[in-house]
């Protein structure tokens, strides 16, 4: 079976033929021409990079306008026995040196997980060190550690009067607050400049100061909003965090607005009580479909057919693992994660590899030291 | 008799790959990339950088000038053949004929993780 669809002029998306696009809302006008969709007719083969020995031959099927318009998704290769391997060696090895292998640990699992990762046929590569994140956690230590150490205990030891104590205590609010946002911004800044596919290098270009500005703001207002702010103050976080990060010389875009998941945070709340906080579940997929449905990289869209049923059971299923095995699972579990996230994610439309120049920043593991200290974590454990 | 694997060649400017043959040499990898030149990498200037795990694609890079280029093979018995006709190459390349011995050396780490959890939970009760 062939079946035809248009492409949106205005955002690019392929889709069923419809009057208006499903993505952006835009007319689609008769201009759209039609595009045959590949993906309902029988799949002829294709030439797989798994080749061995004589191999097959493989083209960069982007070169095919035809090709160009599939669904290209994320797979991972990775086994859990494999990465619960490394766990045991890594275990061992961070006790016998006090912790300090743990920064090794870290980038040999980043390592590992990333080149199981595979994309249009290719590994994503991990270049990072666990030199590099020692050091950044000692100058973490240095810019933050220090100064909360010194607010914390100076007053006390000296034998001040209560209400200078109780100032210099709640200095250290607004320090925190100015420093998880640092080291938001700053943890993406390395891990992407440490990340690359087909040997070109992600990035993150945005400013910190900024980001600050937009976390204490975004913070502020959602406190002040009994958290009803908080859909959208996410929503903010993201496209800042999106629209400034880069492939090569290549942005990812987004336009989406908290508007969108507000009525999903509504629903959420006031079914807490009644489904045990399950709800949560069906909001946090929700979201995450509106946000990576709203988020392209060139003309290329990342959809996400996350639904709530399945991110609860996945969540739940893996808390009992971990109960059950007193963490022994954690490998499963994190492959499981990632497994899900890459099922459920995909990107429609055509994607230039000749577009994609490379462009590499510089960054630091400073924030990313600072992140550990404290004890954020921001994605699946890759 | 000259074996030859089929690769890819990543120029480390752009995202397209570009298939290469590749034949190993006493002093390098000598491949050929589809419509463009051959080049010669001696092994003291690329290092592998994915291909230890099983299933994992073989990743030499060589960083030379401003970008990093890779080589990529998706047969993990290039390392061993690279292994078979330059002995001299010691542990500068993975060899996969080890990873038993990785195993051993895994099943001792966890045996001695849990003989240092047996020893320090009862000491901390």
């Amino acid at each position: 079976m062939t079946m035809y669809t248009t492409k949106c002029r205005r955002c690019g998306l392929i889709q069923a033929q419809a009057s208006t696009c499903k993505s952006c809302g835009a007319a689609m006008t008769e201009e759209s021409a039609p595009h045959r969709d590949d993906r309902f007719t029988p799949a002829k083969p294709r030439a797989s990079f798994s080749f061995s020995g004589s191999a097959a031959r493989a083209e960069d099927w982007s070169s095919d306008p035809h090709e160009a318009d599939k669904t290209l998704r994320l797979y991972f290769r990775g086994s859990a026995g494999t990465l619960f391997g490394i766990h045991l060696v890594n275990i061992l090895l961070t006790l016998c040196t006090l912790g300090i292998y743990s920064f090794w640990a870290k980038a040999k699992v980043r390592g590992y997980l990333l080149s199981q990762s595979e994309f249009e046929g290719d590994r994503f590569a991990y270049h990072g060190s666990g030199k590099e994140l020692l050091l950044g956690t000692l100058k973490a230590a240095l810019v933050f550690g220090l100064p909360v150490m010194l607010l914390q205990n100076v007053p006390m030891l000296l034998g001040t009067e209560m209400w200078i104590r109780i100032v210099a205590l709640l200095l250290i609010y607004p320090i925190v607050m100015v420093f998880i946002p640092f080291a938001i911004v700053g943890t993406r800044r390395y891990r992407l400049s440490r990340t690359s596919w087909r040997g070109v290098r992600f990035s993150f270009r945005g400013s910190a100061k900024e980001f600050i500005k937009l976390f204490i703001g975004g913070s502020l207002l959602t406190g002040l909003t009994l958290g009803f702010y908080g859909p959208f103050f996410s929503v903010k976080q993201y496209a800042f965090l999106t629209s400034h990060s880069y492939l090569g010389n290549q942005k990812f875009h987004f336009e989406g607005s908290g508007r969108e998941i507000f009525s999903a945070y509504v629903i959420a709340l006031l079914l807490t009580v009644p489904t045990l906080g399950l709800s949560w579940f069906w909001y946090a997929a929700r979201k995450q479909r509106c946000l990576l449905g709203q988020t392209s990289f060139g003309a290329a869209r990342f959809d996400c057919g996350v639904t709530g049923g399945a991110l609860c059971f996945l969540t739940l299923t893996n808390l009992v693992l971990l109960v059950v095995t007193l963490g022994l699972a954690s490998a499963l579990a994190t492959v499981r994660n990632i497994r899900f996230w890459f099922d459920k994610v995909s990107l429609k439309g055509p994607l230039d590899m000749e577009a994609i120049q490379q462009e590499a920043q510089s960054a630091t593991a400073t924030a990313e030291g600072l992140a550990g200290f404290l004890d954020l974590d921001f994605d699946l454990g890759l | 008799m000259i074996v030859e694997w089929r690769g890819y060649y990543l120029d480390g400017q752009s995202a397209k790959r570009r298939p290469a043959t590749v034949q190993i040499t006493q002093i390098g990898l000598q491949f050929k990339v589809e419509d463009g030149p051959e080049h010669l990498w001696l092994y003291e200037d690329i290092r592998q950088t994915q291909g230890f795990y099983a299933g994992e694609q073989v990743r030499f890079e060589r960083a030379g000038g401003d970008f990093m280029e890779a080589l990529l093979l998706s047969d993990v018995e290039f390392l061993s053949t690279l292994h078979r006709l330059v002995p001299g190459l010691g542990q500068r390349f993975h060899e996969p004929k080890r990873r038993g011995l990785r195993a051993s050396l895994t099943i001792f780490a966890a045996v001695a993780v849990i003989a240092i959890g047996a020893r320090t939970i009862p000491a901390q009760a």
